[in-house]
């Protein structure tokens, strides 16, 4: 490691490289702390060049290596590997050109999230995809991670907003996928791309599209006495042929969280709170809100309210977006999940949940994008007390199976990373994980690049609590 | 080479697999009109033509890659719903495996978008015989390389697709198509800028090289003239009506209306950059259309592969080609080339499936 | 967040650091909030980044000492507990730390001498004033001396207003509505005697009867906020014999002080149990002079001038993170005739005064300072309103560079009678 480490002073002064332990402890963890492993380096590069020779340098020696931006994945996606080093792209934050004629903005990786809609807001355009953690989150971890928010429903993910991609391979080689149209010709290669959870090296610009900002909007709160009643509603929503711009439910642990964090102002003595959103032409919505309140009305909502103002908007979205976090509050340590059901057995899906968590005695709080199918038990426990992340992390590997047996997904926007790799080998058949990782060797012959993420093999990823990981003792995953 | 064309019609994916295990080089004819190497052996996937899975609440469908499009549009139009990327040149031939492996999308790509938008799921044979299920069937699913994705536009060049899952949106209730007749490409172009930036969601926009502007419109009833008129206040002169059925977009609107002979390209392209492909393209092609808002445009020419690739090279373009006497598939420049190469190499190493780069 | 950190290893004044810890849940929403994060952009600069630390240290897995520069990073602006959805009380995690790790801590002579010289002049008027004096001589070597002293010399006001003297009560005006007690503050007694008499002004024409005990002395905030709580408790014991208990509120006019006044409760956490008592029914009673004034139901004052003014309003990190308080300030405001309340971008990043940070960490403040007065003349205001007295120098010092400086005013200020014309 030695030479190597040399030849990375060459490359960065002192001030961007990091290889102290109290400069590289901070970055033991990702949004998912319950994963920690301690790097060999950080290094901070300027620009495009400093990256492209980290990776060559990477490449030469063989030491692999994980891109980070801010750090809020929830699956252990930018968690350092050991005996590697983390490339922080925050200072490649430079939104490079903004084209309002074409709809598209050309960014470097370490841009934030809501920093792109905010630039072309001048010009009536935004970045449609909006994870919760979007005034955080980069636009790399996006792109790695195809990350989704509330409007997925209408507006797809961000792969259905990444045109092209400058990108450094893990040698260091240079290429450029897609380019500045919404079409392409030959294999979507920015579509395998985007997703890959870091796996096939480093995006170095981002040509992103860009949506002109909906005329107008109507938000809508509906309550409800029970969790798989907002459920059903979510059918007859979708049954009505209305295409919403975003359906979500919370459920009353959610509500109550949310409501502590930001006073969003949601009915207190709900079970369940679905949030719907229609967006488009002013008229368009107008006619489309009328056939919607008309459907919300033969489902069993105990009160509904609609947003009488942007402000009151944008309250009912931070409310659903500070959810996640806000559940600290509730409990000081808790378990993410992200499994997708098909849209019809949503109602079934949230049932077991309940049953399961009660099974285990652990408390699950579900806040989610409904109309998606995208479901995220929030699974609540106290990590001081003896075996309760194994608890936790048990009841979280039934949610999982459950979704699958559904026909669903163990993830629907989060990414495998680290957390859920052990359960690719369910949804996925020795053959198909073949390919995968054909394709991920044919790209990163040393596999340097994320090592250790969504592909099961390689080393467990260190754990913060003593005994063995439930998923070791199953014989899925070792550790080194 | 007509002589020694012989058809494979497997009816299991087991004896799909061991023709491409015995195979060195394999054809799936995806261009009719494109000769085929010697040697080759031409796969027809007519023993796959199964609906899998429709159910119509889940608003995703499954089919096999042999279903025909055209059944496929009609059993989904039964329930009420679409392919909002509006499938284009399909005749009653064309496969569900043949619409992904070309990856065309029609004007409708839009609103939604295109057709890579909408694929969730996909199984494929690789070179190596292996049978891949890649993606799910929910509409959301972040597990795994999005190789669904990989295979739309891939040109039969890295595996034969099997069967695919697609996302499917609820039919509007109406739909209006209207005409803004402009006297010249400039002026029709203008406009096409303008309503790009602006806050119209349209479901079409397309513009041809005499300036016409076609816009479809859909959604419900009892909006579509307030909206009308709301466009024609942004454009500023009146609109021709066309028509208020959609069908209007696969009979005189359609993209086939390209004459037979020739070659068709397909050139990605961008709202502003058709300005450019209308002028430097004019001399050496018979006829533009530029459609989904100017994203893409179709090109007929009757100049040779060689002359248009150095254009499109110079251009800094890259176009696919629809159809014509030629073997290329892909001309102009190839940027993503070190990227696909690697991909080619893990999926078909003995490079039994075409490339769809020239060597 | 999952710790170890042994709850008997820690003395009752400081068990209240674990709470913090266990709430944060990494999210990382505090990072674009944070001044040190948003200019340096690194994982240990940053709020989360900090509180990994402490945990860390806390749990014996490394030395205090590793982690002091990314602690004394921390201008404590608490904008990360405004971001926080979590509800993570930085503000409980990072004082009594700064006090833990101060008792181990080895400073250089230089570093000694320059907090012996801040805790020995600012909070006194007197010497303060002095100093002023002083350090005005020595303005043309400042480059040359330690960064630190540097910075004292160069923040020196140039000259002071002349000493004001405040009575020990004031009447209220018309029928009265309450009373209260009125810190007048120490820095601020000398640089800008006007904020208070304008708050008194405010108070006796709402109906409020003011008093000043004599024998009040510095909050101990400043102390309070670098880790020497021993000096903060001397200056609050003497505060808990000035100030008289039957008042309905004791009111302070500068963020800083409401702020440390307010945390009196944790600051004697652990102590002898009557002066928790007593530290806790002091702190019940602070309040802002916009928190006041906005729940008594303010009179904004009569006037026949006619004149608009645009007033750009600075959230005081002190007022808006660490009291909460946004609204009040911006609802007085705007119940004054004539007066359109514009708002800067960024408000919640610090504008780098934060105490004693533009001495302590020069470079840091100066970024921030231009990037809070970049935003303000963004607004294209008359005039430049905010809640404390360090918000009010900062933003002055660095609008010295500018062609025409907008006024910066106390926001009591513009709730007094005063002719508008004079202000602008």
């Amino acid at each position: 490691m030695k030479p190597f480490l040399e030849k990375l002073r060459q490359l960065y002064p002192s001030d961007r490289l990091y290889e102290d332990n109290a400069r590289l402890t901070p970055y033991v963890s990702d949004g998912l702390t319950v994963f920690r492993e301690k790097p060999i380096a950080v290094v901070m590069p300027l620009d495009s060049d400093e990256v492209v020779d980290t990776l060559k340098l990477c490449h030469e020696f063989c030491v692999p290596f994980v891109a980070r931006g801010s750090g809020t994945s929830l699956s252990g996606g930018s968690l350092p590997i050991d005996e590697g080093i983390v490339i922080s792209l925050n200072r490649l934050n430079r939104i490079l050109s903004i084209d309002p004629d074409n709809r598209t903005a050309r960014v470097q990786p370490g841009v934030i999230n809501a920093h792109v809609s905010a630039a072309v807001t001048q010009h009536n355009l935004y970045f449609a995809p909006d994870p919760s953690s979007q005034s955080v989150c980069t636009i790399g971890g996006n792109l790695a991670f195809n990350s989704g928010g509330a409007h997925c429903l209408k507006y797809g993910m961000t792969s259905n907003h990444v045109l092209g991609i400058k990108v450094a391979l893990p040698d260091g080689e240079i290429v450029h996928l897609g380019n500045d149209s919404l079409e392409n010709v030959g294999p979507d290669c920015v579509g395998l791309f985007v997703g890959s959870e870091g796996l096939f090296g480093i995006a170095l610009e981002i040509q992103l599209r860009l949506l002109p900002i909906p005329e107008s909007f109507r938000t809508i709160l509906a309550s409800y006495d029970s969790l798989e009643a907002a459920g059903e509603a979510v059918g007859t929503v979708v049954a009505s042929g209305i295409l919403p711009g975003a359906m979500e439910i919370m459920d009353k642990l959610a509500i109550e969280a949310a409501e502590a964090a930001v006073n969003a102002g949601y009915p207190q003595d709900a079970e369940a709170l679905l949030i719907i959103e229609l967006d488009g032409e002013a008229a368009a919505v107008e006619a489309e809100f009328t056939a919607l309140t008309a459907a919300i009305e033969q489902t069993q909502a105990k009160e509904i309210r609609i947003a009488q103002d942007n402000d009151e908007r944008l309250l009912i979205w931070k409310g659903r977006k500070s959810a996640f976090s806000a559940v600290g509050r509730l409990s000081p340590d808790y378990l993410v999940q992200d499994g997708v059901v098909p849209r019809s057995k949503l109602g079934e899906a949230l049932k077991e949940i309940s049953r399961l968590g009660s099974e285990s005695k652990l408390r699950v709080a579900n806040v989610f994008h409904a109309g998606d199918g995208n479901l995220h038990p929030l699974i609540l426990f106290d990590g001081k007390e003896k075996g309760a992340l194994e608890k936790a992390e048990a009841l979280a590997g039934k949610i999982l199976r459950l979704c699958l047996k559904l026909g669903g997904s163990i993830t629907g926007e989060h990414g495998v990373g680290v957390e859920k790799k052990a359960f690719m080998p369910e949804m996925f058949s020795e053959a198909d994980l073949d390919a995968f990782k054909r394709i991920r060797q044919a790209i990163d012959p040393h596999e340097i690049s994320n090592r250790g993420k969504m592909l099961p093999g390689h080393e467990a990823p260190a754990l913060s609590h003593s005994g063995p990981h439930p998923l070791e003792k199953a014989g899925i995953i070792s550790r080194m | 080479m007509e002589n020694d064309f012989k058809l494979h019609e497997p009816q299991t994916i087991a004896e799909l697999q061991s023709l491409i295990r015995e195979a060195s080089i394999i054809s799936l004819n995806t261009r009719k009109d494109s000769p085929s190497p010697p040697n080759t052996i031409t796969l027809s996937l007519s023993g796959f033509q199964k609906i899998v899975e429709y159910q119509p609440e889940e608003y995703t469908i499954t089919v096999e890659a042999g279903a025909k499009v055209s059944d496929v549009i009609s059993i989904l139009d039964e329930q009420g719903q679409y392919l909002p990327f509006d499938p284009p040149f399909i005749d009653k031939y064309s496969t569900i495996g043949g619409m992904i492996a070309n990856g065309y999308s029609g004007p409708g790509g839009n609103r939604y978008g295109i057709l890579r938008d909408f694929i969730l799921g996909l199984t494929f044979i690789d070179g190596l015989g292996n049978r891949i299920k890649t993606g799910g069937k929910v509409v959301k699913n972040a597990a795994g390389f999005d190789v669904p994705k990989l295979m739309v536009g891939s040109q039969a060049s890295l595996g034969v697709i099997t069967e695919a899952t697609f996302k499917v949106f609820p039919l509007p209730e109406t739909y209006r198509t209207i005409l803004f007749r402009f006297d010249t490409f400039e002026s029709g172009h203008a406009a096409l800028l303008a309503l790009g930036r602006s806050r119209f969601t349209l479901d079409a926009l397309d513009l041809d090289s005499q300036g016409s502007l076609v816009i479809r419109l859909s959604g419900q009833s009892d909006s579509m003239d307030v909206r009308i008129q709301a466009l024609e206040t942004l454009i500023g002169r009146s609109h021709e009506v066309f028509s208020e059925d959609k069908s209007i977009w696969t009979t005189s609107l359609k993209l086939q209306a390209f004459p037979q002979a020739g070659l068709l390209l397909k050139i990605p392209s961008s709202p502003t950059s058709i300005r450019k492909i209308e002028a430097e393209l004019a001399p050496y092609s018979t006829q533009r259309r530029y459609s989904i808002g100017g994203f893409v445009s179709w090109v007929h020419s009757d100049n040779s592969v060689c002359e248009l690739s150095e254009l499109l090279q110079k251009l800094d373009l890259a176009a696919q080609i629809v159809s014509g006497d030629t073997i290329e598939h892909v001309i102009g420049t190839d940027h993503p080339r070190a990227f696909y190469d690697r991909i080619k190499q893990a999926l078909d190493p003995q490079r039994k499936f075409a490339n769809i780069y020239k060597k | 967040m999952l710790h170890n950190i042994s709850e008997t290893a820690l003395t009752p004044e400081y068990s209240g650091m674990i709470k913090p810890i266990e709430s944060c849940v990494h999210c990382g929403f505090c990072l674009p909030t944070c001044p040190t994060y948003s200019t340096m952009g690194d994982e240990m600069n940053s709020p989360r980044g900090r509180i990994f630390l402490i945990k860390e240290t806390l749990e014996g897995r490394m030395d205090p000492s590793e982690i002091e520069p990314f602690i004394d990073n921390c201008l404590g602006c608490l904008a990360c507990v405004s971001s926080c959805p979590s509800g993570v009380e930085y503000g409980e995690l990072i004082t009594p730390y700064r006090a833990w790790s101060e008792s181990t801590r080895e400073r250089s002579f230089t570093e000694k001498l320059q907090r012996f010289a801040l805790l020995k002049t600012i909070p006194h008027p007197s010497r303060f004033r002095a100093a002023s004096k002083i350090a005005h001589f020595f303005k043309p070597i400042a480059r040359h001396l330690p960064k630190g002293f540097g910075a004292m010399i160069e923040l020196a006001p140039e000259e002071l207003p002349p000493k004001h003297e405040f009575k020990d009560h004031y009447p209220a005006i018309g029928p009265q509505r309450g009373q209260v007690a009125l810190l007048i503050g120490c820095a601020q007694q000398a640089l800008a005697p006007r904020i208070n008499a304008a708050a008194i002004r405010v108070l006796t024409r709402n109906g409020i009867e003011v008093v000043i005990p004599k024998s009040q002395g510095c909050c101990g905030s400043l102390a309070m906020h670098i880790g020497e709580s021993k000096e903060a408790c001397r200056a609050a014991r003497k505060n808990f014999d000035a100030f008289p208990t039957d008042v309905d509120a004791i009111i302070t006019t500068a963020a800083g002080c409401g702020s440390g006044m307010k945390e009196y409760t944790h600051l004697f956490a652990g102590q002898d149990i009557e002066e928790q008592i007593q530290a806790n029914a002091f702190s019940s009673k602070v309040m802002d002079i916009c928190e006041y004034l906005d729940q008594i139901g303010f009179i904004p004052p009569k006037t026949n001038d006619s004149a608009e003014i645009k007033v750009a309003y600075h959230d005081a990190c002190h007022l808006a993170h660490a009291q909460k308080i946004r609204s009040a300030p911006r609802s007085l405001l705007q119940s004054v005739t004539g007066i359109t309340l514009l708002e800067p971008a960024e408000w919640e990043i610090c504008c780098g005064s934060a105490g004693s940070y533009n001495i302590e960490h020069p470079d840091t403040a100066k970024e921030l300072g231009r990037r809070k007065v970049a935003n303000l003349y963004d607004t294209g205001a008359d005039i430049i309103a905010t809640g404390n007295i360090g918000c009010l120098a900062q933003i002055e010092f660095h609008s010295k560079d500018k062609d025409t400086p907008i006024r910066v005013v106390h926001t009591v200020e513009l709730l007094d009678e005063v002719d508008r014309k004079e202000r602008c």
